[in-house]
């Protein structure tokens, strides 16, 4: 139950996939890691797109999403990417001008490679208040009797 | 009336039940669809915060005032505030009554969905005639095949009687049924997890959902986005918490049963967001920012990438959300129910067979117009408009003004002192004064703001909906505040103003 705008979104996903067919974008890695240097190749039809603009759009569809832009793909189709965040992100090419549609997308996943110690930390720290808390609320319901003998007056 | 209201059977019956309520759809696709759009590990410190800042004290406020009254939610407030207090009593539950129509037609999608997880879902496409598209990507082309299929009607018949027989005698049926649905919910979604962190990276999933930064957490909205999670993952401002404590004797101890129910639903919210994440990771999933989209097509995809088992998980996903959402809907309607108990003195029988028409024909409404006309507005939106519009109005924004003025009214008209040295009475774990300040103050300025900053953004870009892509139904966004607007309040006051059972009783006492 939430209030945002998926219908239309939902709508052109599942309608509009078919636009990116014959050109496909690819990385060297299926899971790359934040900070190190992956390849990224666009073709079409098996052939190599020169020149294609690339962009990378991290975190997409959240409203701490930002974009970051690459080098040009060259003659072989080919450019670099060194992914600035880990998470989920989405790299498109398109023509030179960098502008109109995409020709081609792919979602990605970076990883961060270790568990970073804050995002350690504080899962723990949530677990034990989650859990910890209701297991020490249901000794304590569990100690002063299961039953419920008063009738509430009314 | 005693007879009709009853009573919980045991203490495990009624936390079980509190925490079904509020353990509902979105705390297993919501919170995920709500932690990604605010930067995931940005999101989850704030989301703590809130549960402890917000959540904690407005549900142990919720339930006192159950147990101080012993009546539902509009008496309830009624006896405290007069008039007044009850009168927003009644649009609290109005507002849940709009609720449940479409969260009825939403879990009859569910069942649609769960059928066709035997089959159908896991196919490469399906055709939609109802848009006129041959071979839509499935699972969305199933999705929009079988909400604009005559056959959801007879879905959300059955929805309904399910709920009807889980509430038909009140606590006696509602606590067996939790007693089996709300264990077994936990058992389905540890099975989800322990799939979604063994698959290839699933475990980076984890990472990125705690993982905090402090950069994005500077935003306002970040922290807006946490207060709205956790006040409606607590079903507050609903008036069930009330309903549900009202069946309580005196002597219960709420502060602990408060503290335990929140930290069962959040705890909850951990391991689905702990599931949702993984798989979103795995599988390098955008999700769509929304519940409905994260509900019928994201968690299904990443379900479908899975090597083995698609059939079985797929199927133990929408059991999964069946359970989920059953456990709330009923509390939605008991809380309607006990209200009308209350204020017109009549038989379950009575007020269940009232509440279950007005329900059918109202979930009937917001799953026909994709069925009657599934070529609306060209793109067969205008059924999902209509019920994201209501959604935006009564769940966005009816739910947090009654949470607002509820503490305002516990805060300064009870006042909350006499309450927090009531409940302090019968629990081990004694209220601060700070309980008094958070109630009176820090709260409702709290919801104030995020309902300012609302109103701030409609008055600079238009109302909510009127850039959605709809060829005919341009006032459709403005006549659907107004329905929720007028609806609401009106009713509220008819009921607010009616003689009730009890003054009949009172007036025949004096004659």
């Amino acid at each position: 139950m939430k209030r945002t705008r998926w219908i239309v979104v939902v709508m052109l996903v599942a309608v509009g996939s078919p636009l990116f067919a014959a050109t496909t974008i690819g990385i060297d890695s299926e899971f790359p890691l934040r900070g190190v240097e992956t390849g990224v190749v666009v073709t079409d039809d098996g052939m190599p797109v020169s020149n294609a603009a690339i962009t990378v759009v991290y975190r997409p569809n959240s409203r701490t999403s930002f974009t970051a832009v690459l080098r040009p793909t060259d003659v072989a189709g080919r450019t670099t990417w060194t992914p600035r965040d880990a998470g989920i992100v989405t790299l498109e090419a398109r023509d030179p001008s960098g502008k109109g549609a995409a020709l081609a997308s792919l979602n990605v996943a970076v990883r961060f490679g270790h568990f970073p110690a804050r995002g350690l930390t504080i899962m723990i720290a949530a677990g034990i208040l989650l859990f910890g808390g209701a297991v020490i609320g249901m000794i304590f319901v569990i100690r002063s009797g299961a039953s419920l003998p008063d009738t509430p007056s009314t | 009336m005693a007879e009709q209201r009853g009573q919980w059977s045991t203490k495990i019956g009624f936390i079980l039940a509190a925490s079904g309520s509020a353990i509902g759809l979105g705390n297993i696709v919501f919170f995920g669809a709500n932690a990604y759009t605010f930067g995931a590990g940005a999101f989850y410190l704030p989301y703590l915060l809130a549960l402890v800042l917000v959540g904690i004290p407005v549900l142990i406020a919720e339930l006192g005032l159950g147990t101080y009254t012993h009546r539902a939610f509009p008496a309830s407030l009624g006896q405290v505030a007069g008039r007044g207090g009850e009168l927003i009593g009644w649009w609290g539950i109005l507002n849940a009554a709009f609720i449940t129509m479409y969260y009825v037609t939403i879990l009859a999608w569910v069942c649609g969905m769960f059928l066709g997880s035997f089959a159908e879902i896991w196919k490469p496409a399906t055709d939609v005639p109802a848009f006129g598209i041959e071979g839509m990507a499935n699972p969305t082309g199933y999705f929009f095949r079988m909400i604009s299929s005559p056959m959801v009607l007879v879905l959300v018949a059955i929805v309904w009687l399910l709920n009807i027989v889980i509430v038909r005698r009140g606590t006696a049926t509602i606590e067996p049924v939790v007693k089996v649905f709300v264990p077994l919910m936990w058992v389905l979604m540890i099975v989800l997890i322990v799939r979604g962190v063994t698959l290839p990276h699933g475990e980076e999933g984890i990472y990125l959902l705690f993982t905090p930064d402090f950069r994005i957490m500077s935003d306002p909205e970040v922290w807006r986005g946490a207060v709205s999670q956790i006040f409606f993952s607590l079903t507050l401002g609903f008036g069930v918490m009330t309903a549900y404590a009202s069946y309580l004797p005196r002597n219960a101890d709420q502060p602990n049963n408060g503290l335990v129910i929140a930290m069962l639903n959040c705890g909850f919210e951990y391991i689905a967001g702990i599931a949702i994440f993984s798989l979103l990771f795995a599988f390098a999933i955008v999700p769509r920012a929304s519940t409905l989209a994260m509900m019928f097509f994201v968690v299904p995809q990443g379900i479908d990438a899975m090597p083995w088992g698609v059939v079985a998980f797929g199927l133990l996903f929408f059991l999964l959300l069946l359970m989920a959402g059953l456990s709330s809907s009923i509390s939605l309607i008991e809380a309607m129910n006990v209200a009308l108990i209350d204020k017109f003195g009549w038989s379950r029988r009575q007020t269940l067979l009232v509440t279950s028409i007005i329900g059918v024909l109202g979930s009937a409404l917001f799953a026909l117009p994709i069925v009657i006309d599934r070529g609306l507005d060209g793109n067969g939106t205008f059924g999902l408009s209509l019920l994201d519009l209501i959604d935006h109005w009564a769940f966005g924004h009816g739910l947090l003004i009654v949470g607002l003025v509820e503490c305002l009214i516990l805060g300064w008209c009870l006042p909350i002192s006499k309450l927090r040295l009531m409940l302090n009475e019968h629990s081990w774990a004694r209220l601060p004064v700070a309980f008094d300040w958070l109630i009176k103050f820090i709260v409702p300025l709290g919801l104030a703001t995020i309902l300012v900053s609302s109103v701030v953004g409609k008055l600079r870009h238009g109302i909510y909906g009127h850039d959605m892509a709809l060829d005919w139904g341009k006032a459709l966004p403005l006549l659907a505040f107004l329905v929720w607007l007028l609806g609401t309040t009106g009713v509220a006051l008819i009921l607010t103003f009616k003689r009730s059972a009890r003054s009949d009783r009172e007036t025949e006492v004096v004659s």
